[in-house]
């Protein structure tokens, strides 16, 4: 899915070096804040100004330090091993992109910032370039201005919220645990049937765990995304085990899969617990389950040996709910037209998702819906998606 | 997953920069070789009227045609759709500028074509088909006479994924930027009530209808419309396009027309290694000058009574049977408004590309039917598949500005 906080591969930011460079128009200066640009003066109430160059081997200075609130990078483009336009970039450790800028051979301008206290690091020049490390102390720079809601209230639910990942977390190792059992035991109908649920809590929680995008490769990629088809050894993780047992129908081969999706879950929930999650991420990660749950289920691509992509979808739609649940008290507090709305849609899912539900759980075998059935599912995710995106609006958050 | 999604900046600012300078630079270069009396051509067609635009309008350079599946809960539903789509619709052709909102909410436009969006002769034209006067919309007693689903002709290989649908909308201007953002606007205006069923863009050179000008060609490299009658008179598109008061219809018909599409792909590689004079033979014209064959100006008229045999005319060529210039058979004559399409190509490595044919009449009977069961057994079949399109009845048009496309389809009588 395209979750637009994800780190891309070194490549693809070169790529848009390149393809910046052939625009030949320098932008100009910039403000970059997270949230709506209000006052600009720092905590200490004066203008915090620091002067970074990009060289061919990182940032000079490579340890930097400033006060919270506003912070100006006066940036000069010093990179001589290559025409091509290089990059400042400000991101957290989460990693969470604050800034990310480009600059023309000799090029000076200046990168305003609203950072508040931690560590934090800057990319200069080249992706691939040694970071430099800025560490932000004081009080202030949070970008609560904008927020319409109570703060307070908000991060309550931010932590009911992790809570509630991090329980997910919890029941997917064990969900797996399992699964991995019956691969060993040999055990194929026993394996098929806790295929499902070792995917359900992913499902429900995709736009958090998906931050990780290397867990996001191992984990959960498609077949499609590999160019030699089901047997390409990078296919690994749940589909590939679908592949095994339910178009191949064996589990010869699936042991080492399974071992090594019961690693990558436990990288995943050590990456996971690491970070804190924030208002954002969590208010927008319901519009990002339904997105992925128009585009990734409906066509039936998700889960395409097992004919279980219903419960993928309804696990999106799952997960989706939570979050505007925990929410509905500030959102019905801001903009009751559209909680209304979203409960109307949401409502007309479950009722859409219930003509096919078997009563134990499952739903219907994908193949057995037509176009027909499909169509009001369609127009139904397309109307929640499009009140959804409108949330964080109403919240005064900026979608990163 | 999915792999190869980039970092902020690949969609956000950097980017948007530098498409957009790519996108300012084609336009200046389009401009500079003076487009001046293209320009001047382009306009804002009004909305309202008796008929629906995109019909007798004169052939924009291109087009989406687009068939949906309507999930509307019932009747109340269906009305709210096409009182946005009218909204929507009218705002889109009278070159509204889209209001602005809080940066922190998605836009209302997609600015494909600018914050001003320019005269385009864009026009919207919304049909209805059989399916739409089932039992959910309580509109049975309402279906037009002879709307029902498109019969599978003998040549045909139906597509289900191609094939009829609830509503169809046709999107003609001059530029497919234009026609993309109106079907972006449209869809999204109505998606809680219409879902894509199958949709194809087309081409064609301008103003092909009347007035003078050269018929376009099909991607068969043929002059195509030639015998088209003239959009431009009034009494003619009456006799032949118009549904009347007073015609064996439900009342609330009157000033549509019944619109038959037909997704017809050309064998095109078979085509092109096909002998020059083969080709013409079963066209039945020449394909340099488009006359028709042993005749000097397109325009000719063939007197295929004269060769009872098929000595000048084979007697299985498309003209000789698509229009035999019978006294019987004018009746029989439709007002063709087709696009080209190209498609990519086909998993045996040929191009799939042909004709998005769309046709309007008064009777589906007396039109499209009986010309495409005369055209049963052309010696073109060889060389064509008719895959998908549908049957539908384009609504009559909306005469006040506060009238919307329903108000027809729902008035009592």
């Amino acid at each position: 899915m395209h979750n637009r906080l994800r780190i891309a591969p070194a490549t693809v930011a070169i790529a848009l070096v390149t393809l910046t460079a052939s625009c030949g128009s320098d932008e100009q200066s910039s403000d970059i804040s997270m949230a709506a640009p209000t006052a600009s003066s720092s905590a200490t109430g004066a203008a915090v100004t620091r002067a970074v160059r990009l060289t061919d081997n990182g940032c000079e200075p490579t340890s930097l330090t400033a006060p919270a609130g506003d912070v100006t990078f006066t940036v000069t483009n010093a990179v001589d091993g290559t025409d091509l336009k290089s990059e400042f970039e400000l991101l957290t450790k989460e990693p969470k992109i604050i800034a990310e800028e480009f600059f023309a051979q000799g090029e000076q301008r200046d990168v305003k910032v609203r950072v508040p206290a931690g560590d934090y690091e800057l990319i200069c020049g080249a992706p691939s370039n040694p970071r430099a490390a800025l560490t932000i102390t004081g009080e202030g720079g949070e970008n609560t201005a904008a927020v319409t809601v109570d703060p307070a209230a908000l991060q309550a639910n931010v932590d009911v919220y992790t809570t509630y990942v991090d329980d997910q977390m919890t029941d997917m190792v064990a969900s797996n645990a399992a699964l991995y059992d019956a691969i060993v035991r040999g055990d194929l109908a026993d394996a098929q049937a806790l295929y499902m649920p070792a995917r359900v809590q992913w499902e429900r929680i995709e736009p958090v765990a998906e931050l990780f995008p290397d867990s996001d490769a191992v984990l959960d990629s498609r077949v499609d995304d590999f160019e030699a088809g089901p047997t390409d050894p990078a296919f690994t993780g749940w589909h590939r085990l679908e592949y095994l047992m339910f178009d191949q129908r064996t589990l010869d081969g699936a042991e080492p899969f399974a071992a090594e999706l019961l690693t990558n879950i436990d990288v995943l929930v050590t990456n996971v617990h690491g970070i804190s999650i924030d208002a954002s991420t969590m208010i927008n990660g319901a519009a990002a389950l339904i997105e992925e749950a128009a585009t990734g289920k409906i066509t039936g691509e998700e889960e395409r040996y097992a004919g279980t992509s219903l419960l993928t979808f309804a696990s999106n739609v799952e997960g989706a709910k939570e979050i505007v649940d925990l929410n509905a008290d500030l959102l019905r507090g801001v903009n009751p037209t559209l909680y209304a709305a979203i409960e109307q849609s949401f409502a007309a899912i479950d009722a859409g998702l219930a003509e096919y539900a078997n009563g134990d759980g499952t739903y219907a075998h994908y193949d057995t819906l037509t176009d027909a059935d499909r169509a009001p599912l369609q127009a139904e995710l397309a109307t929640l998606s499009e009140d959804l995106s409108a949330v964080a609006a109403a919240f005064g958050l900026e979608v990163s | 997953m999915r792999a190869g999604v980039s970092r902020r900046g690949f969609l956000g600012g950097s980017a948007v920069a530098v498409l957009s300078t790519a996108a300012g630079g084609s336009v200046l270069a389009s401009c500079s070789k003076d487009a001046s009396a293209d320009a001047e051509r382009r306009q804002r067609i009004g909305f309202e009227g008796v008929h629906q635009q995109g019909i007798v309008t004169p052939a924009q350079q291109h087009a989406i045609v687009v068939a949906f599946i309507c999930v509307a809960a019932d009747a109340v539903a269906l009305q709210v759709m096409f009182r946005t789509l009218t909204t929507e619709v009218r705002d889109l052709m009278s070159g509204a500028v889209a209001p602005t909102l809080d940066p922190l909410l998605a836009p209302v436009d997609n600015l494909i074509v600018g914050v001003q969006p320019p005269a385009d002769n864009l026009t919207v034209t919304v049909g209805v088909g059989a399916s739409l006067f089932d039992d959910r919309f309580g509109l049975r007693a309402r279906t037009p006479t002879q709307l029902r689903p498109m019969p599978t002709f003998p040549n045909d290989k139906p597509d289900p994924a191609h094939l009829h649908g609830d509503v169809v909308i046709q999107i003609c201007a001059e530029t497919p930027e234009m026609c993309n953002h109106t079907l972006r606007r449209l869809m999204r205006a109505t998606r809680d009530s219409l879902v894509l069923k199958w949709m194809l863009p087309g081409f064609t050179q301008p103003n092909t209808l009347g007035t003078g000008r050269a018929s376009p060609r099909n991607l068969l490299g043929f002059k195509d419309g030639t015998a088209n009658p003239n959009h431009a008179e009034d009494a003619l598109m009456d006799e032949l396009v118009w549904v009347q008061a007073g015609d064996d219809e439900p009342a609330w018909t009157a000033g549509g027309t019944y619109q038959a599409i037909r997704l017809i792909r050309n064998r095109v590689e078979f085509w092109d290694r096909t002998p020059l004079r083969t080709q013409e033979t079963i066209i039945g014209r020449d394909k340099a000058t488009g006359a028709p064959l042993g005749m000097t100006a397109e325009t000719d008229v063939p007197d295929f009574a004269a060769d009872p045999d098929g000595k000048q005319f084979r007697l299985d060529g498309h003209i000789r049977l698509a229009n035999p210039r019978t006294a019987e058979t004018e009746r029989n004559c439709i007002l063709r408004r087709g696009y080209n399409y190209s498609a990519g190509f086909d998993k045996a490595g040929q191009l799939d590309q042909g004709l998005l044919f769309v046709c309007f009449q008064r009777s589906l009977d007396d039109g499209f039917i009986a010309v495409q069961n005369r055209l049963n057994g052309e010696a073109l079949e060889e060389y064509i598949t008719p895959f998908g399109g549908g049957l539908f009845f384009a609504l009559p048009g909306v005469t006040t500005a506060s009238g919307s496309f329903a108000d027809a389809l729902f008035a009592s009588s």
